[in-house]
């Protein structure tokens, strides 16, 4: 559990960070969300004390960040940035390795521990090990900037901005992998966008900044039914809005039993765990009005139509 | 028009001549046509007059040299394999090597008396086109930086090892030599205090550089410094340095007794020191201030302290610059240890000062040559490490 409170930063005057509270539990998704320079990157920064507060506090499970010298909470913190910052007169294995050599883990502990990552991330080992940064892509390069937060086992992952510099393609790739690793190694992220679609795709909790100050904090859902009024209603309240809100929804949770449960698909199908926003754009595509739904398995559970979906995007009252 | 340009490109596409190699074989050519090879004087001390390669060697011998060079040219120009080119500059460069020595013996009357022979600017000005065509091929190899040196060290034992064998014995700069026999005290000497004084500023130099990147005040006060001690001429550097040298070694005879006295090594190790601050300084200043900064921010995110970053990140990150700084200072100091021939330090500048005050022009060139060659394999020696050290770095 991260417990932000009160806190306060001023440069020069200017209040980056305008009394910002927030409590983030453990295992929790959050996303930090504003537009740039409304000082959600400073306040991330200040859990892992690369900018000391000028006022306030954050404790990490019950423990104020200043009891401890500052290299020790660092390491203990993952810290995942837009520009990677990988270290390129070092390989791919020395990188991932530099949070545990600090904490002097023995050899064997560390290169299990760089193979473990390689293959959570996909990285086959054998190729990547030993290549340099450069010899990486963009996609990649994120990955093993990821891997090498994540190394000495973290509870706490903090990430600015991570996948900000990507192509969509890799971007999305790279979200769906987060939620994956996030769900199994069951760690705390907190995360800085500037992006409403990835706040929501990844979110279990949204916090929204803006000129310094915290304006609403809420779960997906909760943030698209009832923006407060003024900057969060800008943020979510483009016209995407009702597909954002479709995102957030699965397909087995508005499906109608059929007669066909059981037999294999005919032909154009959607499965149980897609969202609603892609199950409208398939239905629009190839023209139907309805389409059944499959589970893992390749057979038929349901049945979603159109108008099911439609009524789900609406604004409710 | 444009047909015309387009079928000149596909011309040169298919024939595609090196402009360089081109360059280098005109050059070649005029130098040994136009220039004389060779330079005949009455004794050591007066200027000669110039001898062609046709003076040297009349009639069919001198036709057939120029059409053996001919010939060479044509096959450098031709491009076949970087190798196989490579080999035929070695060879014209041996040939040239090879033609002067000999032709020295030509030159010389049988009764020689005090007349010497002296190597005439045709003879620089080829062998600078065959080093032109010569790096211009090697280069084309893109081997490792270890290579060049290799290469270098190679050459060098080719063309000493020519002139050991009594080659060049009939040459004026060989009987300078012969009676030069302090020559490889001074070879040393020239060494001992281009090195002696690189090293005090390389400790001194890249820890006050980090200092600099650190703080912006002790950067505005030590820059205008050492940019003062840059511009002061090496004469004057010497001529300041000769009083406090002079007030310790009569104040202190224990000092002195150690070698520190207001002429000899101690002022021209201590102004060579002065010199070499300024690019190492700076250069390790720049190379730490340029470094890609989120590289520093994720190694602070992660818990390295502030010495883990200076060592395993920082210093690493900015040493090609750094040692750009030393290699900088390295070939620069090689030039000024020259001048300390002057107060009496000893080194290749001995024979360069004695032979201008005797007017011996081929003794002076016994101080210079050595001092360029030993200056070019710095440069080579250093642009090899500093290749090795951004290896891993670039993309």
């Amino acid at each position: 559990m991260i417990e932000l409170q009160n806190l306060n930063k001023l440069f020069n005057q200017t209040h980056a960070v305008d009394d910002v509270s927030l409590l983030v539990n453990s295992g929790e998704f959050c996303m930090l969300i504003g537009s740039s320079g409304c000082g959600k990157s400073t306040t991330l920064r200040m859990i892992n004390r690369l900018i000391e507060p000028t006022s306030g506090s954050i404790s990490i499970n019950g423990e104020d960040v200043k009891s401890v010298p500052v290299e020790d909470l660092r390491r203990k913190i993952g810290y995942a940035i837009q520009g990677v910052g990988l270290f390129p007169h070092q390989d791919i294995f020395e990188n991932i390795a530099t949070v545990p050599k600090l904490l002097k883990w023995s050899k064997t502990e560390i290169e299990q521990r760089v193979e473990e990552l390689l293959t959570l991330f996909h990285l086959d080992y054998e190729t990547f090990a030993h290549k340099f940064p450069h010899q990486l892509s963009g996609g990649q390069q994120q990955r093993v900037g990821v891997a090498r937060a994540l190394a000495a086992r973290p509870e706490l992952l903090l990430m600015d901005e991570p996948f900000g510099a990507l192509d969509a393609i890799t971007r999305n790739y790279l979200q769906d992998e987060m939620l994956r690793i996030q769900k199994q190694l069951n760690i705390t992220i907190i995360m800085v966008t500037h992006d409403i679609e990835e706040a929501v795709k990844l979110g279990d909790k949204i916090a929204v900044m803006d000129k310094g100050k915290l304006l609403q904090v809420a779960s997906p859902i909760e943030l698209m039914r009832n923006p407060r009024d003024g900057f969060v209603r800008e943020l979510v309240g483009g016209d995407d809005r009702a597909l954002n809100l479709l995102s957030l929804v699965k397909v087995e949770d508005v499906m109608t039993p059929i007669a066909d449960i059981g037999k294999k698909p005919q032909s154009q199908h959607l499965s149980d765990k897609d969202n609603l926003r892609d199950a409208l754009s398939r239905l629009l595509w190839v023209g139907e009005s309805s389409l059944p739904v499959i589970n893992s398995e390749g057979k038929i559970i349901g049945n979603v139509a159109l108008v099911d979906i439609l009524a789900k995007g609406k604004k409710q009252k | 028009m444009s047909q015309l340009s387009e079928s000149a490109s596909n011309l040169s596409s298919k024939i595609s001549f090196d402009k360089v190699d081109i360059l280098a074989s005109l050059l070649l050519f005029f130098s040994l046509l136009g220039l004389p090879i060779l330079t005949y004087q009455p004794n050591r001390l007066t200027s000669g007059t110039g001898r062609y390669l046709f003076d040297v060697f009349p009639g069919s011998i001198g036709v057939l040299i120029l059409a053996v060079f001919l010939f060479f040219f044509f096959l450098i120009v031709r491009r076949l394999s970087v190798a196989l080119t490579i080999g035929i500059i070695v060879v014209a460069m041996v040939g040239l090597f090879y033609l002067v020595g000999e032709g020295a013996n030509y030159v010389l009357p049988k009764d020689a008396g005090f007349a010497r022979v002296a190597l005439g600017s045709g003879f620089w000005v080829a062998c600078l086109a065959l080093w032109l065509t010569f790096a211009n091929n090697i280069l084309k190899l893109r081997a490792s930086p270890l290579f060049h040196v290799v290469v270098f060290i190679a050459m060098s034992c080719l063309f000493g090892l020519l002139i050991y064998v009594g080659l060049w014995d009939a040459l004026s700069l060989m009987k300078e030599y012969k009676n030069e026999l302090a020559f490889w005290s001074h070879a040393r000497r020239h060494l001992f205090l281009s090195i002696a004084s690189l090293v005090p500023a390389i400790i001194v130099g890249i820890p006050t550089g980090i200092w600099c990147s650190r703080s912006k005040i002790i950067k505005a006060a030590v820059f205008p410094v050492l940019n003062i001690l840059q511009t002061i001429p090496s004469i004057a550097m010497f001529g300041i340095l000769m009083i406090p040298l002079t007030y310790i070694a009569t104040n202190y005879p224990g000092l002195g007794e150690l070698g520190i006295r207001g002429i000899g090594a101690a002022p021209a190790i201590v102004a060579l020191f002065f010199y070499s601050l300024l690019p190492i300084v700076s250069n390790t200043t720049v190379g730490l201030d340029k470094l890609d900064a989120t590289i520093v921010e994720a190694a602070r995110g992660m818990g390295m302290n502030s010495r883990q970053r200076l060592f395993k990140i920082e210093l690493p990150l900015a040493a090609p610059v750094i040692l750009s700084g030393i290699r900088i200072v390295l070939v620069q100091n090689i030039g000024i240890v020259a001048v300390a021939g002057l107060i009496g330090g000893g080194g290749f500048g001995t024979y360069i000062f004695k032979g201008l005050n005797q007017t011996a022009t081929e003794l002076v060139m016994l101080g210079a040559i050595p001092t360029l060659y030993l200056a070019l394999f710095a440069a080579i020696l250093m642009d090899s490490i500093i290749g090795f050290s951004k290896r891993k770095i670039d993309d």
